[in-house]
């Protein structure tokens, strides 16, 4: 899969200039912007800029709206103020549904989305005027499930997506005031379920996912407090990377998929899975941090390397029919997370052996990286896998592990490791200009 | 654009319009029910004075306001009839003192007969427990909420209403 597959607008532009170069004609043009869910026209520009910036100008006017509530008029009659802005969000929905109802629904939903806004504020100038102090995060949540069913009745993304940042704000807030936002999965999930049938919201979609992903680690937290108040606790991480493992083992099921929607959501959650997996592996390889895990006290026990090992089995099943490239890493760093956490758990696990093994998985995943990004022609992996092994040296020639013997030890062995690699992979070039010859 | 509404048949154009006048009966649902439940302390409620000091912060929504500390905030641990957690609900009684109510005992179910006011359990750190009652936040523009705090300064009045079950709203503060 290519990342230059998300860039449709400028791949419609370039195959544009193809065709009037006289390369190829219109048909085939269409029939290779087709393979990637674009058209020749999206080359032209389309409705999308007026849309998004109506729909910003709504959301300032919202904002806007707001302030001017958040100044508190309280020379103005109570009752007035009430409503006055009931009228308007009533005016403003009702203005939404008659544009639907023309089969203006663009316009509608735009409406429809500055009505929300009203109906927010609506929520906090009554939480004004009468005082409310109790409990504020009920007022955003209110605010967000009064927003839920236009998901529904619309299909909108932009609704949509307003519903579930109302919703995450909620849950960050909920459980900063030591409550436990246990109906952010509702929102999650009409959010996933919008942009698995619209196809067309990739940020819908990874914003959800990653929002259900944020609610199990404080779902966990939640249950370490004996599930009436927050603990941090270390059990998070393996949940974490248990996630991840899953979510790219779908990546990869997603890529090929026979919708190409579904393949660019699949593109872009295996992304930033990538990136999220490499920042980890770059903060374990200072001992600092194994150190931590091994002196903090696990709450969940067994259950978070098994949770690993049972993601990383489920992880690996998703991407098993497309090949070692897909599956081998999944395994590779399901296992390594696997037996750290497990020697953690049960044994008398060392911070430093821990860090340089990581040290290693970072020099390992550097050369996979180059490799796949040479041999299949991904040039941004290619790229990640040469600043990865750059920064690897670069932090551990400022951060010694075991002195400076000790870092000297290690350089050396990454050296022969990348040595010994690019030896196999000239063996194996050699051969195979052997064999076409 | 919501490419999923076009092309639909009369029948789920009605069906949609239909659903979309429930929404907004729903979010007025919601709004009257803030409102009401607002509004029903002060229609029906008994009003009693709490002794309280102000400070002056903002809300992301709703602009500035004094958050009122009351002297009923902090109950000791030795007024209560269980030992609470934090976040759980928790009954007050209160008797009246000169001009100001007191607190006089710390209850897990709700009194059969006295004043009380419904609150929840914030900290139970050392000997006392901390308490929100919901009428923690009195907004007013930014300049009166400075002047009032400033004015103010460590001893304030507040009229609060009391409902037959403890719940409470603020009325005024002075």
């Amino acid at each position: 899969m290519r990342l230059f597959r998300l860039f449709k607008k400028d791949m419609a532009r370039e195959v544009e200039e193809w065709i009037s170069a006289g390369i190829i004609d219109i048909t085939q043009g269409e029939a290779i912007l087709a393979r990637y869910g674009t058209q020749l026209t999206d080359a032209r520009g389309s409705s999308l800029g007026y849309y998004v910036l109506t729909a910003l100008a709504a959301l300032f006017v919202g904002l806007a709206l707001i302030l001017i509530l958040s100044h508190n008029w309280d020379q103005i009659p109570r009752a007035v103020r009430m409503l006055g802005l009931c009228c308007l969000t009533l005016s403003v929905n009702f203005q939404g549904l008659r544009l639907i109802y023309d089969s203006r629904n663009g316009a509608g939903v735009l409406w429809l989305f500055f009505g929300s806004i009203c109906y927010g504020t609506t929520i906090m100038l009554i939480g004004q005027i009468y005082h409310i102090g109790e409990h504020f995060p009920d007022g955003i949540f209110f605010w967000s499930l009064g927003i839920l069913p236009l998901i529904f009745l619309t299909r909108s993304r932009l609704l949509a997506l307003l519903c579930l940042a109302l919703a995450t704000v909620w849950m960050i807030v909920e459980a900063q005031s030591d409550f436990f936002p246990s109906s952010y999965p509702l929102f999650a999930i009409s959010a996933i379920w919008l942009a698995w049938t619209r196809k067309d919201s990739a940020l819908l979609f990874i914003s959800a996912l990653f929002g259900m992903v944020f609610w199990i680690n404080i779902l966990i937290a939640w249950s370490a407090g004996d599930f009436y108040h927050f603990k941090a606790v270390i059990d998070q991480f393996p949940a974490s990377i248990g996630c991840g493992l899953l979510l790219t083992g779908f990546s990869w099921r997603l890529m090929h998929s026979s919708h190409i929607h579904l393949q660019n959501y699949g593109q872009l959650l295996h992304l930033w899975i990538l990136r999220a997996s490499l920042i980890l592996l770059l903060v374990l390889s200072f001992d600092s941090l194994w150190h931590e895990f091994i002196r903090d006290k696990y709450t969940l026990g067994l259950f978070s390397p098994l949770f690993i090992l049972v993601s990383c089995a489920a992880g690996c099943f998703l991407a098993l029919p497309y090949g070692v490239n897909t599956y081998g890493p999944i395994l590779s760093n399901g296992l390594f997370y696997f037996c750290a956490f497990f020697w953690i758990t049960y044994g008398s696990a060392d911070k430093e052996t821990l860090s340089i093994a990581t040290n290693l998985m970072l020099v390992f995943t550097g050369i996979w990286l180059i490799r796949r990004g040479i041999d299949d022609a991904v040039t941004h992996f290619f790229y990640t896998g040469v600043g990865l092994l750059l920064m690897t040296a670069m932090f551990r020639y400022f951060d010694l592990i075991g002195d400076y013997i000790g870092g000297a030890v290690l350089f050396i062995i990454a050296a022969a490791i990348m040595f010994v690699a690019a030896r196999y992979w000239r063996f194996h070039i050699e051969k195979k200009e052997q064999g076409d010859a | 654009m919501p490419d999923t509404m076009k092309n639909r048949t009369p029948a789920s154009k009605r069906l949609l319009i239909a659903g979309l006048i429930l929404t907004i009966i729903f979010q007025f649902t919601i709004l009257a029910a803030e409102y009401l439940s607002s509004v029903w302390p002060l229609w029906f409620g008994k009003p009693i004075a709490l002794k309280t000091a102000p400070v002056d912060p903002r809300s992301l929504f709703r602009g500035n306001y004094v958050l009122l500390n009351y002297d009923v905030s902090t109950v000791s641990k030795l007024m209560g009839d269980y030992s609470f957690k934090r976040g759980e609900v928790a009954y007050v009684s209160l008797t009246k003192n000169d001009t100001y109510f007191v607190a006089t005992s710390l209850h897990r179910n709700q009194p059969k007969s006295g004043t009380f006011i419904r609150g929840r359990i914030s900290s139970n750190t050392g000997g006392s427990y901390r308490v929100k009652y919901g009428i923690e936040a009195f907004f007013m523009p930014k300049a009166k909420a400075l002047k009032a705090q400033k004015d103010i300064g460590k001893g304030a009045t507040a009229v609060i209403y009391l409902l037959d079950n403890g719940k409470a709203a603020i009325a005024e503060l002075h």
